[in-house]
């Protein structure tokens, strides 16, 4: 369970969130969808405590973020960025075990090297593991990015959740990958892991999404259910656009046109 | 069979046979040759042992109190400077960075150069031992305020823009070096002779003493940093990611800034300014075997123990019987390789600058 509660956060003047509360359980798969500049990725960077000095609080399994230890919760909480600056030559295989750091002290275990295996065959990159990173496309190497937070929480700790955060991961990757992303994040999430991710793409978010939060000038609009949070009134109430749903036969979930 | 399939233990067993091979003919060259025989016979008296075989006086001299602790202290800084470059290139994430771009050579060279023209006549009153220890000290004080100068100037919002830190290093060398020379202008032509020495570089010095110290020094911060490649593995994905990984960032910044100016201000006081060094190995071995910081240390104190023997060597037959002051033979030969590895590294990352 991730519980934010009446989170403000401003850069001088600038309110950038103002009140925002809401919860995460594990198990769903949550999506955060709002304008540019709307506080989606600062809300973000306040549960990943990148960002520390706000008013509010976060709590993971019922204790405060502040109060946790920055190593004992890399354990159990991943967090994948939009882009990685990383611009040194490192082996695939090495990107990869960097997931494993908080778990080993000088030297990897067996089972590191099992896991950073499994994940990069979870990805389709086993054949990449002697390539160097710098040698990759820009969706190759968010592959790998995505194999190493997917080892750094590969394990279920008992008793406790794991916690997975995503910062619009998806924008460098073509449309099959996007969705190979989205349908692996949702399967983690399925296992007892509290997912929560920042998308562009309305329509990715209507079909994996199980709880959308949508966020304008740093203000909460709606959370819910995607069907009842992304309606033609509220898409246009935050874009300014209009917008009308079409129901496909073939398909389970609406589809957002733009008129 | 290509070198970067070799194992890292390979590699270090190949760099530590080259070492010892490069540390002998350092022993034997110079203005007089000193014969392996000879050497045997001096190292086993030192040990207390009675060799067969007789060694002339001067050639034993020369061995004990000259070419040895040369030699060692050569191999110590080597590694030093070496190991202190791959410190600083991971920490600013950018292989183009060495301890005399960013001020903390400079800052140490006018530490010095603060001691010899007033330190004298400030501390004279104090016993040997701290008039030994002042210099040093003196050297790690300023060289750690201008290292730590212009990485909180070159950094805005948790970003190091290495444009902006290059110039930041340039300012504060500058000023640096004119703080040295208005040192040298006020002072007397011997204290001036000693600081023009110190800016080139020089092993001739070399004694027992300095070797005592900076292996005292250095040998426990080099395994004292070897803790910490892991960090600074995950520092080069940059630093919010690291912390995701768990890493206290700011803790391990401040760490490796102290240990590193340790190395090198230590170092610099001992042999005074040499340059290049620290750039170039590292980017060497990344280039054999890619980046591991685990590797960069340990392949960096291997490798620039043998260049600094090389090139000392280099500098005491190129002008012989005289000796040229190494600091301008790691110039002369780092700064073209410097300028090629700009050019290559534009290759690879033609779209915009790094950031760290």
């Amino acid at each position: 369970m991730l519980e934010v509660k009446d989170i403000s956060y401003s850069i001088g003047k600038q309110k950038i969130l103002n009140n925002v509360s809401v919860s995460f359980e594990p198990g769903k798969l949550a999506m955060i969808i709002g304008p540019n500049g709307s506080g989606k990725s600062t809300l973000l960077k306040i549960i990943s405590n990148e960002i520390n000095k706000y008013y509010g609080s976060v709590r993971y399994d019922k204790i405060l973020l502040t109060k946790k230890d920055k190593r004992t919760i890399s354990k159990v909480r991943a967090v994948l960025s939009q882009e990685s600056e990383l611009s040194f030559p490192l082996s695939v295989e090495e990107v990869v075990m960097m997931g494993r750091y908080p778990h080993f002290d000088f030297k990897p275990a067996a089972k590191d090297m099992d896991i950073c295996k499994q994940a990069l065959k979870r990805m389709n990159m086993a054949d990449f593991s002697e390539r160097n990173y710098l040698t990759l496309s820009g969706g190759e190497k968010q592959r790998v990015h995505f194999a190493r937070v997917m080892s750094q929480i590969w394990e279920q700790p008992k008793d406790k959740y794991r916690y997975f955060l995503l910062d619009e991961p998806i924008a460098s990757l073509d449309l099959n990958y996007q969705h190979e992303f989205l349908r692996i994040t949702k399967e983690i999430a399925k296992q007892n892991t509290v997912t929560v991710a920042v998308i562009h793409d309305i329509n990715l978010a209507l079909q994996y999404a199980d709880s959308v939060l949508l966020i304008n000038n740093g203000s909460v609009i709606a959370n819910g259910p995607p069907s009842e949070v992304i309606t033609a009134d509220n898409l246009f109430k935050v874009y300014g656009l209009k917008c009308r749903v079409i129901k496909d036969p073939g398909s389970s979930f609406p589809h957002f046109v733009v008129e | 069979m290509k070198i970067s399939r070799l194992k890292y233990s390979t590699l270090y067993l190949l760099f530590s046979i080259l070492l010892v091979i490069t540390m002998s003919l350092a022993i034997r060259t110079g203005a007089v040759s000193i014969t392996y025989r000879e050497i045997f016979i001096s190292l086993a008296k030192a040990m207390g042992l009675h060799p067969e075989g007789q060694v002339e006086r001067i050639q034993e001299g020369l061995f004990m109190y000259i070419r040895l602790p040369r030699v060692l202290l050569c191999v110590i800084i080597g590694a030093g400077l070496s190991v202190s470059g791959a410190l600083m290139q991971g920490l600013f994430r950018n292989p183009i960075v060495e301890p005399g771009l960013i001020g903390t050579s400079s800052g140490a060279a006018f530490g010095a150069a603060l001691i010899f023209v007033v330190g004298k006549s400030f501390f004279a009153q104090y016993s040997t031992l701290l008039g030994t220890m002042i210099l040093p000290l003196s050297a790690f004080t300023f060289s750690f305020i201008a290292t730590m100068l212009v990485y909180k100037l070159s950094s805005s919002f948790g970003k190091v823009t290495v444009t902006v830190m290059i110039l930041v290093g340039v300012a504060i060398n500058a000023i640096a070096a004119s703080c040295t020379g208005f040192l040298s202008y006020i002072a007397r032509d011997p204290q001036a002779r000693s600081i023009t020495f110190w800016n080139l570089g020089t092993f001739s010095g070399a004694n027992w003493n300095s070797v005592c110290l900076v292996y005292v020094v250095t040998i426990p911060s080099i395994f004292f940093v070897l803790r910490y490649s892991k960090a600074l593995n995950a520092l080069l994905l940059g630093e919010s990611e690291a912390g995701y990984l768990g890493i206290d960032t700011e803790k391990l910044k401040t760490k490796i800034i102290i240990l590193n100016t340790l190395i090198v201000a230590v170092g610099t006081s001992a042999v005074g300014v040499i340059g290049f060094v620290g750039l170039i190995v590292p980017h060497l071995l990344r280039m054999i075997k890619g980046s591991d910081n685990r590797f960069l240390i340990i392949g960096s104190a291997l490798v620039g123990a043998i260049i600094m023997n090389v090139a000392d060597m280099v500098s005491r037959v190129i002008i012989a019987p005289a000796e040229l002051p190494i600091g301008i033979v790691t110039s002369f030969v780092g700064a073209p390789v410097f300028i090629w590895i700009l050019r290559r590294q534009k290759g690879i990352h033609g779209k915009g600058g790094y950031y760290a």
